[in-house]
């Protein structure tokens, strides 16, 4: 790892979501976590509070000296040792017995045999269903025929995040066999894409890459806000999420553009599960922000985010849920 | 229309890639991590002799109003610090030192040190007093952070009415966005508010946001969060640049270059142990024995290659440039000048 580039100036813990939030203040920070706290060997006893991170990457983009925090913390979540938190406690109880993070509400399945396959991800298969049967309806009316299989599980994302790397690995194992029967795997959460890319190897394709370049049109009337989500922005590629904007704008939604619309929702990195008040606080802010802008809702692309902007009583949609193909 | 590339989002960076898109030319400024500019005191220290005009206009806004000549502020633990152009909070005209000052702190948190600032302006004749309000912040987290809502505002406010005094210095709390809520401040208390000169903090970042949303506002294609990897080199001349972000790269074709990227951090020079070298491997770079002044090598302005020759579209900005001699805290403003002068050296060819 790099983190003996550290010259100490505090951008990390400037822009640390968790840090600036009321709540947030029992978290070591970015900077005890990702760069100070792997190098001792005590490291593996430093307490569930350094748990308390989104994995947005902010404190990354921030680093001067090019520190890839985030790999470090979840390395050293790997090496952690103590009793997990409750809610990472039934994640994993939930995926060791049916293999995924929550329970699976979704009963839409297409298993016909198609070359595409459409990976909707836990939260889209057991909180979010209303999306996953919207960005379905879309992909068929781009005429791109697809299956939804539920023999895919959770890709594993989540489990890396709390330290389960043999799961995960477990996981991805099970996975390659589904999709070894398919040519193209499309998904509409940033997570699952970039680890289907980064540990699977896949060439995955989030929703917003498909729709890049067709034509489309939206009946969305008002102004909307973006929620930018942080593994589309900062993991997967910034350029994707300039076309979540891009994309709803050419399709007539009167979309408003705000210096914070990138910030975490505080839905990621195993917060919502493992310290759920600090997650809300963190949401509540943004939903604030969002109130005092004075817009409809807020658009985004990623469950993780609709789920926990939504939560806090903000109109949260999916852009697979704002628009269809213009003919 | 011609196409700029400017790596580096700092002074150096914004300033070049603002005074490209005035006069014309279609620009991508590509940079990654914070700039030196946001860890700076967001002041300039030294007075501008090539383009003062240009500076003032690049730093011009409505958000956060600024003085200029010889002006005078308190540092974070007393000192003072004197220097050409401040945001209008943070210094005073020099001779019109304050009569009294209230140094105000936050219990514990580091941000400003009332007992130890009192005590040095105290030495130096001030007549100075500390006070300390309760507060629960870690010194680990950003002070700005607790003064976003109104109510922590309207709190400080009723909290300084109390203080007899003509100035108060408060610690560095507020965002761009956020500077009016000084003015309020002092409209609410009824007392100067003048806010401590502090490096690593808040002055520092508003500076290189209000930088980069004037690029913006020029007409730059900001590509933020992302990394110039590889120059195309013709013949002296850079064609192309590869730009990776996130798992995603893209190649980008070009008529001229301004690398703007830095002292020897990593997305700039490469520093191994006492040695820089260019990352690239394209241009020659001169080493220095003397810290801080190693950099690439420049003929009137252009870069030069490996063999010697100038090239002929690449010009080099701020730290990354290797120079005689460089005087402590001058370094923004000789960031700005250097900017001005890639861009007149581009405009020449």
């Amino acid at each position: 790892m790099n983190e003996g580039r550290c010259v100490k100036c505090g951008s990390c813990m400037r822009v640390c979501p968790v840090l600036n939030d009321p709540l947030g203040e029992r978290f070591p920070g970015p900077r005890t976590t990702g760069v100070d706290a792997p190098r001792f060997l005590e490291r593996e006893s430093i307490g569930r509070n350094a748990l308390m991170c989104t994995m947005c990457h902010a404190c990354e983009w921030a680093c001067p000296s090019g520190i890839t925090l985030t790999r470090s913390m979840l390395k050293l979540r790997s090496e952690m040792i103590g009793e997990r938190l409750p809610g990472h406690r039934k994640m994993v109880e939930n995926v060791s017995s049916f293999g995924r993070t929550v329970s699976t509400e979704f009963s839409g399945w297409v298993e016909n045999g198609e070359r595409t396959l459409y990976f909707p991800g836990c939260i889209g298969l057991g909180r979010s269903t209303g999306l996953t049967l919207s960005v379905s309806s879309l992909l068929t009316s781009l005429e791109i025929k697809h299956d939804i299989s539920s023999q895919a599980l959770c890709c594993g994302s989540p489990l890396v995040k709390i330290g389960a790397l043999d799961l995960a690995d477990d996981l991805r194992r099970r996975n390659l066999e589904v999709f070894s029967r398919y040519d193209r795997v499309i998904t509409s959460c940033p997570g699952c894409t970039y680890q289907l890319r980064e540990v699977y190897g896949i060439e995955a394709e989030h929703v917003i890459e498909v729709l890049k370049g067709t034509d489309l049109g939206s009946r969305l009337e008002g102004r909307w806000a973006l929620q930018v989500p942080c593994h589309l922005k900062r993991g997967l590629s910034p350029w994707t999420a300039e076309d979540l904007a891009s994309i709803l704008e050419g399709a007539g939604v009167s979309v408003v553009r705000m210096p914070e619309e990138d910030g975490c929702c505080g839905g990621g990195g195993g917060m919502l599960s493992g310290f759920p008040g600090t997650s809300s606080s963190i949401a509540r802010n943004k939903v604030d922000m969002y109130r005092r802008a004075g817009v409809e809702g807020v658009i985004t692309a990623c469950p993780f985010c609709s789920l926990n902007l939504g939560r806090e009583g903000m109109k949260v949609l999916d852009i697979g849920e704002v628009i269809a193909p213009k003919h | 229309m011609s196409h700029a590339l400017v790596v580096g989002k700092g002074a150096a960076g914004t300033f070049s890639s603002w005074l490209l898109a005035k006069r014309g030319w279609e620009v991508t400024l590509v940079g990654r991590g914070t700039p030196s500019t946001a860890l700076s005191t967001g002041c300039l220290r030294s007075v501008p002799n090539l383009c003062r005009a240009a500076i003032s206009e690049f730093l011009n806004n409505e958000s956060m109003p600024w003085a200029s000549g010889e002006r005078e502020g308190i540092s974070r633990i007393g000192t003072s610090y004197r220097c050409w152009m401040s945001p209008a909070h943070s210094t005073w005209k020099q001779g019109e030192t304050p009569k009294s000052i209230a140094v105000v702190g936050l219990d514990g948190h580091p941000s400003l040190l009332p007992r130890v600032a009192s005590a040095l302006l105290n030495g130096r004749k001030i007549r100075a007093a500390p006070f300390t309000l309760a507060g629960q912040v870690p010194s680990e987290v950003p002070l700005a952070s607790s003064f976003r809502k109104d109510e922590a505002w309207e709190d400080l406010a009723e909290e300084l009415q109390k203080m007899s005094v003509e100035t108060i210095l408060i610690p560095s709390l507020v965002t761009l966005q956020d500077y009016h809520r000084l003015d309020q401040l002092e409209g609410r208390c009824g007392r100067d508010v003048l806010e401590a000169i502090t490096p690593l903090g808040s002055p520092g970042q508003r500076l290189a946001d209000l930088m980069l949303s004037k690029a913006g506002e020029a007409g730059v294609t900001i590509w933020d969060g992302r990394k110039v990897t590889a120059l195309d080199v013709k013949d002296d001349v850079v064609v192309g640049a590869t730009v990776v972000g996130g798992m995603d790269a893209r190649h980008l074709s070009v008529d001229a270059v301004i690398l703007a990227t830095g002292g020897p951090l990593v997305d700039g020079l490469v520093l191994k142990e006492r040695e820089v070298s260019d990352p690239f491997g394209k241009f020659r770079v001169v080493r220095s024995a003397a810290p801080l002044t190693g950099g690439y090598d420049s003929l009137e302005g252009m870069l030069v290659n490996t063999e010697g020759r100038a090239m002929v579209n690449v010009a080099g900005a701020g730290d990354c440039l290797s120079s005689g001699s460089r005087e402590y805290g001058s370094g923004l403003t000789e960031a700005l000048e250097s900017a001005y002068r890639a861009v007149r050296a581009l405009e020449g060819t």
